[in-house]
This record gives C-alpha cells, sequence and structure tokens, in this order.
C-alpha cells in the first residue's frame, strides 16, 4: 500500500527546471534511496514534499491525502518529516529539551496550560519526558541528556537531528544523507540505525551518496538526473542499468 | 539545588516587600519604582529579542501607546486606572499585530529596520496629534491610581511613593510568573528553536510566523502595562519618553544584563537605571559610558552579566562541579 505517491511532480526556479515531471510511490515500510548526481533535484524534491517550497505542477499524495500547497508545519503534523544534509540541531540547549522541543506539533497545552500549571499539562509533560528518554536510548544518546548540544561528539549530533526529528513521530522520514561525512565504523551504525527506525514502523525515503549505503539498506531506488527520474527499480537493477552508470561516469559522447 | 535557589528567591521577594521600611529615602524609592517600570520592560522585550531572536526597536512604541491610552481614558473618559490598564495592554497587542503580521515575515536585520521605523511613525504621531496627545507639550495632570476600596473597612490609596512601589512591585512579580511560565512551555521552546534555526525549527513541525507574532505580542502587551505604570506615576508623559532612544536603552538592559536569560534582563534594568544616577557628577557622559560599557560587555561578556555570574560561581563551586566543567570543555 502506498504511502507517499508523487505525480509529474515539478519546480521551476525561473527558466531553471530543477524537477521535471517526477512520479515515484513508496510503500509502507519500505525503504526507498533517491540517488543522483550533485544538482540532480534530490533536495529540492524534499523541500517540495515537506512544503517549503510551492511545487510549479504536480501533485503529492500522504497516506492518500493530496499535500500539495500544505504549510510544512501541518505536513510534520501529518506525519512527514525531514532531516538535513548538514547538522542541525539546537546547539545552545540541552539535548534533552533539544528532545522536548521535537514533541512541538504532538503537544496541546497552549498559553493557559502553561501559566496555570493544569493537571493535563503536568501528564502530557510527564509522556513527553518518558518518550523523549526512550528515544534517546535508542539513539543511543542517554549519556550526554544533560550536556549542551553543541558540546556532544559531531557524530552524536548527527543522530541528535534525527532524534528530535523522530520526536514528532513521523509515519514516514525524508532523511537527506544520514551518513555523509562520517567515518566506515560511525556509517555503520548509521545503518543499523536507520534499519531500527523502520522497524518501529516508520517508512523511509533516503537520499545518499554512498553507494554502500544504498546498496545495503534500500528496497528500491530511484535515481534522478537533471530533474529527471531516468531509472527505478531493485539495487541490481539499478547497478547494471546502462543510463545511471552514464549519468554517474559520464557516457563516450558526453566525455 | 533547587531548592536552595527557591529559598534565595523567597528571600529577596522578602526582602523587596520590607525596603521601603528599612530604607525611608524617598528618592531611592523613586529610583527603585522607576527601576521596576523598567524590568518589566526589560523582561518583555527579553522574549520577543532573547528567546525569539528577533531585534526590535520598537519597544518605546508599546511603551508609549500603553502610556498614552491609559492616561487618555482615565483623563477625557473617566474610566478608572484598573480598566485602563487591561485596555493599555491590549492598545499594545493591537499595535503588536499591525506591525507584527506584515513585517514578521522578515528575517534578521530586515525586520529590525522595520521596527526601527515603526517606532519613528508612533512617535510622530505622538508628537503630531495634537488635539488628542498634547504634541511637543505631553499630557499633564495625569491622575494616580484609583483607591481599592474595600466596604468602609479599608482603603489602598496609590497617591505616596511607598504604596506606588507596592503597586509596582505586584506588577513585576505578576510579569516575572507569567513569563518564566510561558518560556518553560511549549512556546518557550518554540521561541528558542526559532532562535537557533529557523529552518530546523520549521522542519520539525512548528509554525514560525506564527510564533514569532505570538513572542511580539506577548512582548507588547506587557509592554503597555509598563507604559500604564509610568503615565500614572511619573503624572505627566510627553513623545520625549518614547523614542527609538528608549528602545534602545531597554534593549541595552537586555545585552548587558544576558539575553535569554530570566535574572540577566533584571539585573541589567536595575543597573541602567540606577547607573546615570550614580554618574550624576558626569550626566554629560551617560551616553558615552552607555556605549562603552556595551562595548566592553560585548567584548569581554558576550553572555551579558549572567554568564559572568555563572562562570564566576562555577569558580567558587566544589570540585565535582569543577570537573565536570572541565569535561564538558575537554569534549568540545
Amino acid at each position: 500500500m502506498p504511502v507517499l505517491e508523487i505525480s509529474n511532480l515539478t519546480k521551476h526556479f525561473g527558466g531553471l527546471v530543477a524537477v521535471n515531471a517526477v512520479d515515484f510511490s513508496v510503500n509502507s515500510g519500505e525503504i526507498v534511496g533517491v540517488i543522483g548526481p550533485n544538482g540532480a533535484g534530490k533536495t529540492t524534491v524534499f523541500n517540495l514534499l515537506t512544503g517549503v517550497y510551492l511545487p510549479t505542477g504536480g501533485r503529492i499524495l500522504f497516506g492518500g491525502i493530496d499535500i500539495t500547497g500544505w504549510k510544512p508545519q501541518e505536513v510534520v503534523k501529518k506525519g512527514l518529516v525531514r532531516t538535513f544534509q548538514q547538522t542541525r540541531v539546537l546547539f545552545s540547549i540541552p539535548v534533552m529539551e533539544n528532545l522536548l522541543t521535537g514533541f512541538h506539533c504532538r503537544t496541546r497545552s497552549g498559553i493557559w496550560g502553561a501559566v496555570w500549571q493544569t493537571g493535563s499539562k503536568e501528564v502530557e509533560d510527564r509522556s513527553c519526558r518518558d518518550q523523549a528518554l526512550e528515544i534517546l536510548n535508542f539513539m543511543g544518546l542517554l549519556k550526554y541528556k544533560d550536556e549542551l548540544a553543541r558540546n556532544i561528539p559531531q557524530d552524536a549530533q548527527r543522530r541528535l537531528g534525527i532524534a528530535v526529528a523522530m520526536a514528532t513521530q513521523p509515519k514516514m522520514f525524508l532523511l537527506d544523507e544520514p551518513t555523509v561525512g562520517m567515518n566506515p565504523s560511525e556509517t555503520q551504525e548509521m545503518i543499523r540505525l536507520i534499519g531500527a527506525i523502520r522497524e518501529r514502523g516508520t517508512t523511509i525515503l533516503l537520499i545518499e551518496h554512498d553507494m554502500r549505503v544504498v546498496m545495503g539498506i534500500c528496497q528500491r531506488i530511484i535515481v534522478l538526473n537533471y530533474g529527471l527520474k531516468i531509472a527505478e527499480g531493485s539495487p541490481e537493477e539499478i547497478r547494471k542499468n546502462p543510463e545511471v552508470i552514464a549519468a554517474y561516469l559520464g557516457s563516450e559522447e558526453s566525455a | 539545588m533547587s531548592s536552595k535557589k527557591g529559598i534565595i528567591y523567597l528571600l529577596i521577594i522578602v526582602l523587596l516587600f520590607f525596603l521601603p521600611t528599612i530604607i525611608k529615602d524617598s528618592y531611592f524609592l523613586y529610583m527603585a519604582i522607576l527601576s521596576g517600570i523598567f524590568v518589566i520592560l526589560a523582561l518583555s522585550l527579553n522574549v520577543i529579542v532573547g528567546y525569539a531572536g528577533q531585534m526590535s526597536f520598537c519597544h518605546s512604541a508599546f511603551f508609549g501607546v500603553g502610556a498614552y491610552t491609559s492616561a487618555l481614558l482615565v483623563m477625557n473618559l473617566k474610566f478608572s486606572f484598573w480598566l485602563a490598564l487591561p485596555l493599555a495592554m491590549v492598545a499594545a497587542l493591537i499595535l503588536a499585530f499591525i506591525i507584527g503580521y506584515p513585517s514578521l515575515r522578515l528575517r534578521g536585520p530586515y525586520f529590525a529596520i522595520v521596527t526601527v521605523g515603526c517606532a519613528e511613525v508612533v512617535r510622530s504621531i505622538l508628537y503630531n496629534w495634537v488635539d488628542l496627545t498634547g504634541g511637543p507639550m505631553g499630557l499633564p495632570k495625569i491622575p494616580p491610581p484609583d483607591p481599592i476600596r474595600l466596604g468602609n473597612l479599608f482603603t489602598l490609596t496609590f497617591n505616596t511613593r511607598q504604596s506606588y512601589y507596592y503597586l509596582v512591585l505586584v506588577f513585576v512579580l505578576l510579569t516575572l510568573f507569567i513569563i518564566i511560565k510561558l518560556m518553560k512551555s511549549k512556546a518557550g521552546r518554540a521561541f528558542i528553536a526559532i532562535r537557533e534555526d529557523e529552518g530546523f525549527a520549521r522542519s520539525i513541525g512548528i509554525d514560525i510566523k506564527g510564533y514569532k507574532i505570538l513572542a511580539f505580542a506577548i512582548s507588547a502587551i506587557f509592554a503597555g502595562m509598563a507604559g500604564s505604570l509610568y503615565a500614572h506615576y511619573i503624572l505627566f508623559i510627553s513623545p520625549v519618553s518614547f523614542t527609538i532612544a528608549e528602545s534602545i536603552n531597554v534593549i541595552l538592559m537586555v545585552i548587558i544584563g544576558g539575553m535569554g536569560t530570566m535574572v540577566g534582563p533584571i539585573f541589567g534594568a536595575i543597573l541602567l537605571t540606577a547607573l546615570p544616577e550614580v554618574l550624576r557628577a558626569v550626566a554629560d557622559y551617560r551616553m558615552v559610558l552607555y556605549g562603552l560599557l556595551l562595548m566592553l560587555v560585548m567584548i569581554f561578556l558576550p553572555g551579558g552579566l549572567m554568564a559572568a555570574l555563572r562562570a564566576v560561581a562555577s569558580l567558587f563551586s566544589k570540585g565535582s562541579g569543577i570537573a565536570a566543567k572541565g569535561g564538558s570543555i575537554a569534549r568540545t
């Protein structure tokens, strides 16, 4: 059953066609990879899916609902959440506070609850705290819980970025190059975590440059080049696809 | 640890309640009341500048609109002060929406520049709408707050410095209480996330514009309250009190005290209200010293006085504390 279906998705920046009539779908529980050379439009697709950019054309269905043109916060609330290629967390506050901020769209207590400390707010606070500890434990960050985010190691910051996104309770994750700049053992750990996140019932769409990662964990791969989808298939099929090879290595004519 | 802190804060509050009986000097009380009003201004500006990270120069406009609204309602329409005060807050809130709604989609310096313009527009209106505001002549003879009567038994008047001190103290504590609670809530976390990284905040489902407007609105409401308290204390207001220089003064209080902390702006407000009096001998150089102080704080104490205090406190704390600190430094 498809969680995400995009059809004819197009984005123009002035005269540049960054994403050109791309179609694909992602089934519930899958890990799907999006690959392509630099400038292929991968990150633009993410920005379109999360409502940061308004598509020039096309439709995005998430969980059977048309979310095209929704605001970013509405998309997150629906359960479609992204992470970033760069390390992005709230550096100047403690790790635990980072996590609690992640629960933003899942909490109800408003201004009055905060000022008068209503009972429902206390129940909600406690439940957020418990869930935050569980996520920190899952991501191997429990020992850093009271440290400022800027004082923890780089690879822990990367995991923290994903942990905060997990606190929003996504149905589907868009991971933008989660292993970029990591050493082999850190990469292995991240691959294990991505698998474990999928086990928790979150569908994953992954942008990745590291072929070992893509070929290792993705069930299906979508290849973009110059904004066009040029191939889609299993890792085996993609590895042998002449168009993909040409896009990555340069074809005879262009060379 | 936190219960120890609680006892210290409770002691400070008790001390503040007995202060007028300890120091009976009338000039001292005048300065204490003025400090209290500026504490409210600094605490409220800190919400938008320190927590949400948006530099705003139109705090003087909210302060001024609060002061004029309250004074005019009481003088022209014979409203009670106790009704005029909340209406002054509402007027500042409405102004915050008018300024904030179109301008808070701008980022960083662009928003700051718009607020400079808005502060000047409001000052010009106060200056030029002579029929209503008295223009440059200001509004004299504003009455003090109406007394509170409980039957015939008990009457609380606010025409002495001592009684006004208690009035302001209650409002300072109320402001502090509400702002502390708000900053520890979902909204406070959203403000900090926006300050730290807007793109990241958006990615976890925070409505950037909505929360910026909320921060601006909270900030304006309390500035309006401070305006009303100011008008009915000084009993004379004129546009001179509500210029951009006044906004900058409050910004200095927040920065020198420590942006994004609760205690910092309180220190900053008291220090910068008292300092010109202490430096009365060199009054002409007041702004020079202000500038110098700001420069020194930015160079040597970028986190403000609060960061300096914390650093000193950690030097004096026991070995384990230092070890923990050292550990966290070693990791960076």
